[in-house]
């Protein structure tokens, strides 16, 4: 289903993985030399500079070659027919650059990718609904969840990843919620179980042999389905989209059912996910979760003002302070497994005292988590931009 | 998901050692797991809250608290931290300087930092250098070099360079800078050009003399957008008389040194904005000799240009990277 060569893709891995160790010091340079000679992989990707002009140079020769083809067009180039015709012709581009120019996160295949989808979908809604001037959420996430299906499947590509997983949970509830006021009151709650239900799948599949050219794409999803299940839950997020699903103005406080329990939402999953992380020692977790927690403040402090804000800045900044310093203090050596020293970059192994390790390791049963240290959690890969507004 | 068979594979395909092999296989049986990052970014978030809200409660309070007291209290953040420079840092060299430790940069960034603070306030608020803007921009610049040099140190490297500019835009025309916010005048052009010139001379000096080789990225790297910007800006403010093809030919001139000096570099970077900038400057002569029409004709002759333009710098984009790949670096 891929597009790209298995085997180049395979190399790639193992390539990555060697690095690590490489890294770590278990590795000698000699023999990481060796490896990266025998598994080789012809695809071109330039750095990241590259990348990045590559891009917009994209960007500028397809805009110019639609304006171009559209003026030679004359008067038939207004309808939306055209348009869908000329994001065919982008995608064939794609397909043909990759596989016989063997391009791979180059910037060219990465602009073909974003233009061709997002005017694909919004011209495809455009011939169906476009004179009738109706608006139908569900048809149109129903589109996009189709050609970023398909644009993930065959790429592997983050962001269509990231549309993909949004637009199934759009489905989700706009389905739903087409159901009247009754499913409109438990739309949060049939989120949360769609949302977990989704995240549970996806982690079920991840370790699987065939999935394993779509890493990216199945963390960016697993990252989606947890942040639709905080959200599912959150106060501020529960009120004004279901104000603006019934038609009424947010502007009123009106009080929503189970309020209560949606701040409590709110406020306890950060620290569930923060909780779990430290436990299953999962980066995944870890993160969302402290993103989250800015989330939960912005959500409390739109509602409720408890100091003045100068006050509140300098007790949160000498808080976080006071927990960074106590947490360094506490794992000056690793403690059960865990350390404050990247180990990624630039340490040398031994720097880390082994033995306290040992010990540490000894005295915890917990099951370790499968270390995703071979996976890119930095959604660097969110940068291609231009994704915003397209619908 | 990291493949678990792959080093039985390369230890039979003796790729790997016996040793190495046990290595791996000791250390990933205690995985380690580290929360540098999450650390790191607490660290940053902490730091920027607390500075806010102190910077927030001074400001609001300034009646009661008072301007002396907060100048001692920013002076004595700088002294304390230049007091710890000096007793711990390395002897210093021509050549690159390591710091001695990891808390060392941060300190003098922090150091050098209040006392711009320091010096800024002084004169906002007692007019210390009276209405001597340059002189109240020249003192700060002279020591932030000082201290780029004495310490090794390229973030107040960075700032001293932007002092520079500074003092150069505020010496010429401090009123317009200050009062009109006029970016157009001649005057302002001449002086940023003068400025890009300077960093280049500074830049190939540094290289020649080699001192303090490591500083060479940061003078090019300002010196050339300078000298960029301010020939372009100067062609389109002589758009209407011939004079302004001589600053055509000025990006010329820089791009083809700056041409030279990349590939002998392997520096991408440097290639990348000698083709951008160039590619803006040939771009606007193009449209400039197909736009007389205005008709359909030129429209799509434009248009063509464009896809074709475009297309070769990809092309070319590619070749180069290709060329400087055994190099990769800034």
């Amino acid at each position: 289903m891929i597009s790209y060569n298995k085997t180049w893709l395979a190399n790639l891995r193992i390539r990555e993985q060697l690095k690590n160790e490489l890294k770590k010091g278990n590795i000698t340079p000699q023999e990481f030399t060796t490896v990266t000679e025998k598994y080789k992989d012809g695809f071109y990707t330039p750095n990241l500079l590259g990348r990045i002009g590559l891009f917009i140079l994209t960007i500028v020769i397809v805009g110019f070659t639609y304006a171009l083809l559209s003026l030679m067009a004359g008067s038939s180039a207004e309808s939306a027919g055209w348009f869908c015709f000329l994001s065919v012709l982008s995608y064939t581009a794609l397909e043909l650059i990759v596989r016989f120019k063997f391009h791979y996160r180059s910037g060219v295949d990465d602009a073909l990718l974003v233009i061709s989808g997002i005017v694909f979908s919004a011209t495809v809604f455009f011939l169906i609904y476009g004179d009738s001037g109706r608006d139908d959420k569900l048809f149109l996430s129903e589109i996009a969840f189709i050609v970023s299906l398909w644009l993930t499947l065959r790429f592997d590509d983050t962001l269509a990843a990231a549309f993909c997983a949004g637009s199934f949970f759009a489905m989700i509830l706009f389905g739903w919620t087409k159901a009247g006021s009754m499913a409109m009151d438990t739309a949060p709650f049939v989120m949360m179980l769609g949302s977990i239900f989704v995240f549970w799948r996806l982690s079920h599949y991840k370790i699987k042999k065939a999935v394993v050219n779509y890493q990216n794409s199945l963390l960016i999803a697993q990252i989606v389905a947890l942040l639709v299940f905080y959200a599912a839950g959150n106060y501020y997020v529960v009120r004004v989209l279901g104000d603006d699903l019934k038609g009424i103005d947010s502007s009123y406080q009106t009080a929503i059912p189970f309020g209560a329990f949606f701040w409590l939402w709110t406020m306890l999953i950060p620290f569930v996910f923060i909780a779990l992380g430290l436990k299953q020692k999962s980066k995944l977790f870890l993160r969302t979760g402290m993103v989250l927690v800015a989330a939960a403040v912005i959500t409390y402090k739109n509602y409720y003002h408890l100091l003045p804000v100068d006050v509140e800045f300098t007790i949160a900044g000498l808080a976080i302070l006071a927990l960074v310093y106590g947490v360094t203090r506490y794992l000056k050596t690793p403690k059960h497994g865990f350390t404050k020293d990247d180990i990624d970059e630039d340490i040398k192994a031994d720097e880390i005292k082994v033995e306290s390790l040992l010990v540490a390791n000894s005295f915890a049963d917990t099951p370790t988590a499968p270390a995703d240290n071979g996976i890119k959690f930095g959604g660097g890969d969110f940068g291609g931009g231009g994704a915003t507004g397209g619908f | 998901m990291a493949d678990e068979t792959l080093y039985d594979t390369l230890l039979a395909e003796g790729l790997i050692s016996n040793e190495s092999f046990e290595k791996i296989k000791q250390k990933d049986a205690n995985p380690l797991f580290s929360i540098h990052w999450e650390i790191k970014t607490l660290l940053y978030v902490g730091i920027l809250l607390l500075t806010t809200g102190l910077g927030l409660l001074v400001y609001e309070n300034i009646d009661s608290i008072g301007h002396v007291f907060v100048l001692l209290f920013i002076a004595l953040i700088s002294v304390g931290c230049f007091v710890y420079c000096f007793k711990y840092k390395l002897p210093f060299s021509t050549s690159k300087v390591n710091s001695p430790n990891t808390a060392f940069n941060y300190i003098l960034l922090l150091a050098a930092t209040s006392f711009v603070i320091f010096a800024g306030y002084l004169q906002y608020q007692y007019k210390v250098f009276g209405t001597h803007y340059g002189m109240a921009t020249f003192v700060p610049m002279l020591v932030l070099f000082f201290i780029a040099y004495y310490f090794d140190q390229l973030g107040v490297l960075n700032m001293a360079i932007a002092s520079l500019a500074v003092w150069m835009g505020v010496t010429v025309t401090p009123s317009d800078l200050l009062e009109k916010y006029d970016f157009n005048s001649t005057a302002i052009i001449y002086t940023y050009l003068g400025l890009g010139l300077v960093l280049i001379v500074k830049a190939i000096a540094t290289n020649y003399f080699n001192f303090k080789k490591h500083f060479k990225f940061s003078y090019q790297h300002y010196g050339v957008h300078a000298l960029y910007i301010s020939l372009l800006a100067g062609y389109f403010h002589f758009y209407d008389f011939l004079y302004a093809l001589l600053w055509l030919l000025g990006i010329g001139i820089v791009s083809f040194f700056l041409y030279k000096d990349a590939i002998k570099h392997h520096s991408f970077y440097f290639l990348l904005l000698m083709i951008l900038y160039s590619y803006v400057a040939i771009s606007s002569l193009v449209i400039r000799m197909l736009s007389p029409g205005y008709n359909t004709g030129a429209v799509g002759l434009i248009f063509m240009y464009f896809i074709i333009s475009a297309l070769g710098l990809v092309l070319l984009l590619i070749h180069f990277n290709k060329k400087l790949k055994q190099h990769d670096q800034l």
